[in-house]
C-alpha cells in the first residue's frame, strides 16, 4: 500500500491515521469484519471471538468513561476539594447502595432504584406531554385553508389513529362494530410496525454497504 | 352483545395454517376473535396475506391522484438537504452552534457522510461549534469527529468539546437549564457560558436510539423555545421524528442515505473547503453503494427464499389435499 492509498483512506474513514498505526487499524478492522461474516459460511468460532472482543471492549470503554468523565470529575473531585457539597455525600451513598445491591436487603436497594426510575419516568412523561403530545395535537389540526392533500392526510391520520387507540381497549364488552374497529386497529398497528421494520432494515443495509465500501474501496483500493 | 363460541355452536376449531397470518389473538370468550360471525368467510392463506398489500397499493394509487401529495423521492431528498443548508446558511459568522453527537455505532455509517457535510458546512459559514454527547457510543463518535477536525486544522476556538454528560434525558434537562457548566475552558466557552443554551443560534442533533431529536424536542424545546433544532438521523428513526419536521418543531431533517448524499453534494458544490482537501473528495463510492445493495438483495433473497419456497410448497400441498 502506497502513501497515496493511505491518504485516500484517511479521507474516507477519518478514523485511521496515516502511517503504521493506520495500517494496523485498517487490517484489524478488515480481519474483524471478515471474522463476523465468516458466520455466513458456518464458521462460529471467529464470530464468537469477535463478539467477545466487542463485549470486552465496550465494557472497558464504558467503565473508563464512567470513571474518567463522571465519577472522578463530578463526584470524587468535588468531595475531595471541599466539604461544601453535602448532597454529594448522599449521592455517593446511593451509588454505593446500588453497586452493593446484590448483597443488601431489597428494601434498602429499592430506595435508590425508585429514585432513579421515578426521576427518569417523570422527565420522560413531562417531556412527552409538553414536547410531543400537545404540539402534535396542534399540528394535527387541519386549517380551513388547507388543500385537498392536507385534508386527505388529516383524514387518513384520524382514520388510523382512532382504530389503533381502540385496539388498546380491554375488559370492555364489544359489539360487532367495535370488534371490527379494534381488529382493524390491530392490523394497522402491525402495518406500522412492519413499516418501522422496513426503515430498520434500510439502516442495516446502509451499514452493509459501508462495510463493503470499506473493504473494496479503502482496503483493496478497487471500486473507487 | 357478544356471543360465546359455544352458544352459537358454529365455531370451528382453528386451523394450524391460520396462525402466522393472524395478528395477536385474544381467544377469551366474548372477545372479538372468538365471535363466530367472523369465521364465515374462508379465504386461502395466500389470498389473505395479499389483502393488506393490495389495500396498500390501492391506497397509494388513490393518494397519488390527489393534488398536493408528491411521491417523487428526489424531491423530498433534495428538500431535506435544502432545509439543512438553509438552516445553516442563516447563521452569521461566528454564530455559536451546539452539536449533539449521539449516533449509534451500528447505524452511524448511514449518516456519517451527512454529519461530516454538516460540520464542513458549519466551518464554511464560520460558525463556532460546541460538541456534546449523552451516550457512550455517541461520545466515541464525537471524540473521533473532533480529532478528525483537529487533524484538518480546526482549532479549539472553533470547536469546543463539552464532553460526555451522563444521565440521558435528565442530563439534557440539566444542560437546557444550567447551560454548558464551568468545566469547559476557552474564549468560545466563556462567550456561551453566560446565557446558557439561549446563546446558541442552532442545535444540530446527530441522533441515535438512546438520545435523538425526540429527546431534544421534548426536553430542550419547551425550556429553550428560541433555539432552533435541526437533525440528522438514521432511517430507522424517521417514523419517530418525521412528525416533528411536519409540525415545524425541527427546522431541518436529513434522515436517509440518499438525503445525506444529496446534502453533501450541495455542500461540496459550494466549495466547502477546510483543512487539506475539498469535501467532495470524501464522497462515498457509488460503485460500492451499488455493489453493496446487490449483495444485500442477494443475502435477503437467499435468507428468505427458503422459507418462501417452503410456504409455497405447503400451500400447494394443502390445495391438492
Amino acid at each position: 500500500m502506497g502513501p497515496r492509498r493511505l491518504e485516500a483512506r484517511a479521507l474516507v474513514s477519518g478514523f485511521f491515521e496515516t502511517g503504521g498505526a493506520g495500517t494496523v487499524a485498517t487490517w484489524l478492522a478488515v480481519l474483524v469484519t471478515l471474522g463476523v461474516w465468516s458466520y455466513l459460511v458456518g464458521e462460529r468460532r471467529l464470530l464468537r471471538l469477535s463478539q467477545m472482543l466487542l463485549a470486552g471492549l465496550a465494557t472497558g470503554y464504558l467503565s473508563l468513561i464512567a470513571i474518567r468523565e463522571v465519577l472522578i470529575p463530578q463526584l470524587i473531585q468535588p468531595l475531595a476539594a471541599s466539604s461544601a457539597h453535602p448532597e454529594l455525600v448522599l449521592d455517593l451513598l446511593l451509588v454505593a447502595v446500588l453497586v452493593a445491591g446484590r448483597w443488601l436487603p431489597r428494601r434498602v436497594v429499592a430506595v435508590p432504584a425508585a429514585i432513579l426510575v421515578g426521576g427518569t419516568v417523570g422527565y420522560a412523561l413531562g417531556g412527552a406531554v409538553t414536547g410531543t403530545l400537545l404540539p402534535q395535537l396542534a399540528a394535527g389540526m387541519v386549517p380551513r385553508a388547507a388543500g385537498p392533500g392536507d385534508a386527505l392526510a388529516g383524514a387518513i391520520g384520524v382514520a388510523i389513529t382512532v382504530p389503533v387507540l381502540f385496539s388498546f381497549l380491554h375488559g370492555v364488552p364489544r359489539g360487532r362494530l367495535l370488534a371490527g374497529v379494534t381488529t382493524t386497529g390491530r392490523w394497522l398497528m402491525l402495518g406500522g410496525l412492519g413499516a418501522w421494520f422496513g426503515f430498520l432494515l434500510l439502516s442495516r443495509l446502509a451499514l452493509l454497504v459501508d462495510r463493503i465500501g470499506f473493504l473494496l474501496g479503502d482496503w483493496l483500493g478497487v471500486l473507487r | 352483545m357478544t356471543e360465546s363460541p359455544d352458544e352459537g355452536g358454529r365455531r370451528e376449531p382453528p386451523e394450524p395454517s391460520e396462525g402466522p397470518e393472524s395478528p395477536v389473538r385474544d381467544e377469551t370468550p366474548g372477545s372479538a376473535d372468538a365471535q363466530p360471525w367472523r369465521r364465515r368467510t374462508r379465504l386461502a392463506p395466500g389470498v389473505r396475506a395479499g389483502i393488506p398489500i393490495l389495500a396498500l397499493l390501492i391506497l397509494l394509487g388513490i393518494a397519488s391522484l390527489v393534488p398536493g401529495i408528491g411521491f417523487a423521492a428526489d424531491v423530498s431528498v433534495e428538500a431535506a438537504g435544502r432545509d439543512l443548508e438553509a438552516a445553516i446558511g442563516r447563521l452569521q459568522t461566528g454564530a455559536p452552534v451546539l452539536v449533539d453527537i449521539d449516533g449509534d455505532l451500528g447505524t452511524y455509517p448511514e449518516i456519517r457522510y451527512a454529519t461530516r457535510a454538516a460540520l464542513a458546512d458549519l466551518m464554511l459559514r464560520g460558525a463556532n461549534v460546541a460538541v456534546v454527547s449523552f451516550s457512550g457510543e455517541g461520545r466515541a463518535i464525537a471524540v473521533a469527529e473532533i480529532a478528525r477536525l483537529r487533524h484538518l486544522g480546526v482549532g479549539p476556538d472553533r470547536v469546543a468539546d463539552l464532553g460526555f454528560r451522563s444521565g440521558g434525558e435528565p442530563a439534557l434537562v440539566q444542560l437546557a437549564s444550567e447551560g454548558i457548566g464551568p468545566n469547559t475552558s476557552g474564549s468560545f466557552a466563556d462567550a456561551v457560558r453566560k446565557d446558557g443554551l439561549a446563546s446558541f443560534r442552532l442545535a444540530l442533533v446527530i441522533g441515535g436510539a438512546e438520545i435523538g431529536p425526540r429527546s431534544w424536542v421534548e426536553q430542550v424545546q419547551p425550556r429553550v423555545p428560541a433555539l432552533p433544532i435541526a437533525a440528522i438521523t438514521p432511517s430507522f428513526l424517521l417514523p419517530e421524528v418525521l412528525p416533528y419536521r411536519s409540525s415545524g418543531q425541527l427546522v431541518a431533517l436529513v434522515g436517509t442515505l440518499p438525503a445525506g448524499l444529496a446534502y453533501g453534494q450541495q455542500v461540496a458544490a459550494r466549495g466547502a473547503e477546510f483543512g487539506p482537501g475539498r469535501f467532495a473528495e470524501r464522497l462515498p463510492s457509488g460503485a460500492a453503494i451499488v455493489f453493496g445493495m446487490l449483495v444485500a438483495i442477494a443475502v435477503l433473497l437467499a435468507s428468505s427464499g427458503g422459507s418462501l419456497a417452503g410456504w409455497a410448497r405447503a400451500a400447494w400441498r394443502r390445495g391438492r389435499s
